[in-house]
């Protein structure tokens, strides 16, 4: 498979990544962080929990278009799915990255995460963008 | 095997003559003709050195120095030869200050180690640069906090130049044991002033380390017209393979140093009670070295050699003053550095668009280049950004590949700003 800008680089992913929905601070939330220190970029995420769920996310990225979307995405999700179903997404997505396909018929930040990772799955060297925000808020996630 | 490119005509380089030489650049990338401009993280190899490599492993192998057979004798002839080569491209006084390392960093650890614990007494210091590749300040960092050494960074200017005030000043106490410096920037490009570092560095009783990994490639140096104390550079960057790199050391300097690694070939005797070293330079020299990769540089020196060093640096400040002009076209690009004397590097940034962005863009449209923080975190730092593109060149470079790259620019630019 091979893929060009206008699958890696798609407009929602341009868009998402110059205005995210999820960027900032949480006052009071748990904090987690990411670097890559071969590029310096580096993703923070802050979570709010109440009852024991994610009630808020936000994050702060320095980084690539990539992983600025893929930041926001997580953010936006992990607000709205509880923490299993997110790693069983994260899974799946990673699963996307080996195969560069992604399944068809997902709707939301999740398909729309699924496919970033598809259109960067050709790119190994940019796995690693990709990747990068969920290592921060899973740290998050164990801070909280 | 003759080193080839022997019609090449200085001082203008025939480079479609000696694409032809690099089978690698016949290659497509993604469906696209491959623009190779990543030299300076490593250069490709021409056929010359690759058939070096390869005739020495199918007619004439065998291990050096301890063999007794004809065999032997004859790969120990190639291999010592090329430190001859490696005497004459430097301009040392004896072939005996050459050492071969793994690559540069190697060498650099060699002096941090022996010269560093050996000969620098706790208390002194050592002096580097903002603008250094890590590989010439994590060695020295090592030492300090193993040696009582103290580290001090003299600062560049804005314009990527070294500061020389400011290395008077860390040179003011006297102090100092060693400045160690890059010659050329690998980021910025910036060739830095060496006859000036030397003498202010004597001046003040320090002996100088100079970096040599690109600045080798693309000038021709000599050692011994700079006086400088150590001089180290790798393989793989001038067209030569990977795995071979260079320590040149003055002589009285090597002898006063210990061993850095301990094992066959770097003795003199040994019992269990006692050994004694062998001479300078195979007291630094363990085990068995780099053979064919070895063999592989010699053949890059004839080439480079073959070429002419003239031609080469005419050649490579061409390419850069047309790819300066070119990209100064292209909107919110910035290029980091603006020294007076610079090679065949150029980093930079895109206002709106991370670096990472920008190289997958390129790569693309089947251009390498180097995407990040190029080994040289402090600098980035230094420039207030967390990573850049850069563009390098070679022997084999064309203006026409520069265009390419620069359309294929503006053209990432305009997919990633809004």
């Amino acid at each position: 498979m091979s893929t060009d800008a206008t699958t890696l680089y798609q407009d929602w992913v341009l868009a998402r990544a110059r205005a995210p929905l999820h960027a900032g601070r949480i006052a009071g939330g748990v904090t987690g962080v990411a670097e890559n220190r071969s590029c310096g970029d580096s993703v923070r995420f802050w979570l709010k929990r109440q009852d024991g769920r994610v009630v808020a996310a936000r994050h702060e990225t320095e980084g690539c278009a990539i992983c600025q979307a893929s930041a926001d995405l997580i953010a936006g999700l992990a607000a709205g799915l509880n923490e299993d179903r997110l790693a069983t997404l994260w899974e799946e997505a990673c699963g996307v990255l080996e195969s560069g396909v992604a399944p068809a018929g997902r709707q939301g930040d999740a398909g729309m995460l699924l496919g970033v990772f598809a259109g960067v799955a050709e790119y190994r060297a940019r796995h690693r963008c990709a990747m990068l925000p969920y290592q921060a808020y899973e740290q998050a996630a164990r801070a909280g | 095997m003759g080193a080839g490119v022997s019609e090449v005509a200085a001082p203008v380089l025939d480079v479609a003559r000696i694409r032809r030489d690099f089978p690698i650049l016949s290659e497509t990338v993604r469906g696209k003709p491959l623009v190779f401009l990543d030299s300076a993280a490593s250069a490709q190899k021409p056929v010359q050195v690759i058939e070096a490599m390869t005739d020495t492993m199918r007619r004439q192998y065998a291990n050096v120095h301890r063999g007794l057979h004809w065999m032997s004798e004859r790969t120990s002839d190639a291999y010592e030869g090329v430190r001859d080569k490696v005497a004459r491209l430097l301009n040392a006084a004896s072939r005996d200050e050459i050492v071969f390392t793994r690559n540069s960093t190697e060498a650099i650890n060699l002096v941090a180690h022996s010269y560093g614990r050996g000969v620098m007494t706790p208390g002194q210091a050592v002096v580097i640069s903002e603008m250094e590749h890590h590989a010439n300040i994590v060695p020295w960092q090592m030492l300090r906090d193993a040696h009582g050494i103290e580290l001090r960074v003299a600062k560049i200017t804005d314009a990527g130049e070294l500061d020389l005030d400011s290395l008077a000043s860390l040179l003011a106490d006297g102090r100092v044991g060693l400045v160690a410096l890059t010659h050329m920037s690998n980021v910025l490009g910036t060739i830095t002033p060496a006859e000036t570092i030397v003498s202010m560095a004597h001046a003040a009783g320090a002996k100088v380390l100079l970096d040599g990994s690109q600045a080798v490639v693309h000038r021709r140096v000599d050692v011994t017209a700079l006086d400088v104390d150590f001089y180290v550079f790798t393989g793989h960057k001038l067209y030569g393979p990977t795995g071979i790199g260079v320590l040149y050391g003055k002589h009285a300097l090597l002898e006063a140093m210990p061993p850095f690694m301990g094992g066959g070939d770097m003795i003199g005797t040994v019992s269990f009670e006692h050994t004694t070293w062998a001479e300078v330079p195979h007291k630094f020299e363990a085990g068995t070295p780099a053979i064919i990769e070895t063999i592989g540089l010699g053949a890059a020196i004839d080439y480079v050699e073959a070429i002419g060093f003239d031609p080469i640096s005419a050649h490579e400040a061409a390419l850069t003053d047309h790819a300066l002009a070119r990209l100064a076209t292209i909107d919110g690009l910035n290029v980091l550095g603006r020294a007076q004397q610079r090679g065949g590097v150029i980093s930079f940034t895109l206002d709106g668009a991370h670096a990472h962005d920008v190289a997958t863009l390129l790569d693309q449209s089947g251009v390498a280049v180097r995407a990040g923080q190029h080994c040289a975190e402090p600098l980035m730092r230094r420039l207030g950004i967390h990573s850049s593109a850069r563009a390098s060149f070679g022997v084999y470079t064309t203006e026409q590949e520069i265009d390419h790259f620069v359309d294929a620019l503006d053209g990432a630019r305009r997919l990633l700003v809004a």
